[in-house]
């Protein structure tokens, strides 16, 4: 019996974290001002999963068409598969996408953790804790500080510096949809800037998250067209 | 039972201590970092209130593409001017972990372009990238030749 509730004891943490999310899929709307010129709107559907780490936009506008993201492809589905472009992209376009970082459990840190930048404060300020990562020695010249604040385990900003110090991009995660399983943002502000100057603004909402669904099963098994 | 007692109060203060660390750890006690979080929202959500007036559109009649509005000359559309769908496809995606390529090479030099090189193996993507490298160091000899006048 004293055997028994040991084990319990022990297992508790993972059984706790029983349930494996390895789907997600949401409604996107990305609005983007690119120089208070160029305008972008895109909305529709993605779907990623985790396991064969695809990632596929099912897109209504501007125009309707798939882009469907697998290891370093990019490909361009238009007019029900009449049309088919691949691009190369880099791998790390479907591993630093927020489905993935949530999936992994990896938004708290950015993706950072094993990467060239090191912890080196956590303060509480503001109602946030806020962690500042900086580059290794060896890449101090080449790389500035990132900062993080989260209020409890959720990421709520993220921004990035130059090595002067200068801000090159702030992100904001917010409003977090918590009935899903996993905490997923429901809005995404990105703001970079350039000679201290903000160039672009992108905000991304997400809308019907859902995790583990099976009734799109075929979007998560995506087959391009062969003509 | 003495042992098991000691041993679940031993897994909960284990359990317990990362977060305690992390309220705890770490100097700069005095740095205003969290005033770098801030930003002026108004702002952002005004910079882009033509395209919230779009969505709502689009989202209100389903189907509606952007040839459809452009043909029709659509009032919520006149006064955008638009990327091209064919090159702006991947800019919502677009630099390593969506930091737009032109920001890498500025800020990180040549380790910046050697990233999105080896990362994206994209040409146009590297080329970005090179130009910000190239401002950037213009801007730094610019402003090393002009601390040097002074």
């Amino acid at each position: 019996m004293r055997i028994f509730l040991l084990i319990s004891i022990i297992m508790l943490p993972i059984t706790s974290y029983g349930q494996h999310f390895y789907r997600v899929e949401a409604d996107f709307t990305i609005k983007e001002k690119l120089n208070d010129s160029l305008s972008q709107l895109t909305i529709g559907r993605a779907y990623y999963d985790q396991k064969r780490e695809n990632l596929l936009y099912q897109v209504s506008f501007p125009e309707p068409q798939i882009w469907f993201l697998s290891d370093s492809n990019f490909y361009r589905v238009q007019n029900e598969g009449d049309s088919v472009s691949r691009q190369t992209i880099s791998p790390l376009t479907v591993q630093a996408s927020v489905f993935n970082m949530v999936l992994s459990d990896q938004l708290g840190t950015f993706g950072l953790s094993d990467s060239m930048y090191q912890k080196v404060s956590t303060v509480n300020q503001g109602g946030m804790v806020i962690t500042t990562l900086e580059p290794l020695e060896a890449f101090k010249p080449y790389l500035g500080r990132v900062l993080i604040s989260r209020k409890g385990k959720l990421v709520q900003g993220v921004i990035l510096m130059d090595t002067a110090g200068e801000i090159a991009s702030k992100q904001f995660y917010r409003d977090y949809d918590l009935s899903g399983g996993l905490p997923f943002p429901r809005e995404i502000i990105q703001l970079s800037y350039q000679f201290g100057k903000q160039v672009s603004t992108r905000i991304t909402t997400f809308e019907n998250i859902q995790f583990n669904a099976e009734d799109t099963h075929q979007l998560y098994h995506y087959q391009l067209p062969t003509k | 039972m003495k042992t098991l007692n000691y041993l679940a109060c031993l897994m909960l203060c284990l359990m317990s201590l990362p977060m305690w660390a992390v309220g705890n750890g770490g100097g700069e006690k005095d740095a205003p970092a969290a005033a770098l979080f801030s930003f002026d929202e108004a702002a952002v959500y005004q910079s882009v209130e033509e395209l919230t007036e779009l969505e709502r559109f689009v989202k209100a009649n389903a189907g509606t593409t952007l040839s459809d509005l452009q043909e029709a000359n659509h009032n919520l559309v006149a006064e955008l001017t638009f990327a091209d769908p064919a090159q702006a496809a991947l800019s919502p995606l677009d630099g390593p972990l969506g930091i737009p390529s032109f920001i890498w090479g500025f800020c990180l030099g040549i380790i910046g372009l050697a990233v999105v090189y080896f990362v994206t193996e994209d040409t146009d993507e590297t080329k970005k990238a090179l130009w910000g490298c190239i401002i950037s160091s213009i801007v730094g000899g610019v402003a090393g030749a002009l601390s040097s006048l002074q």
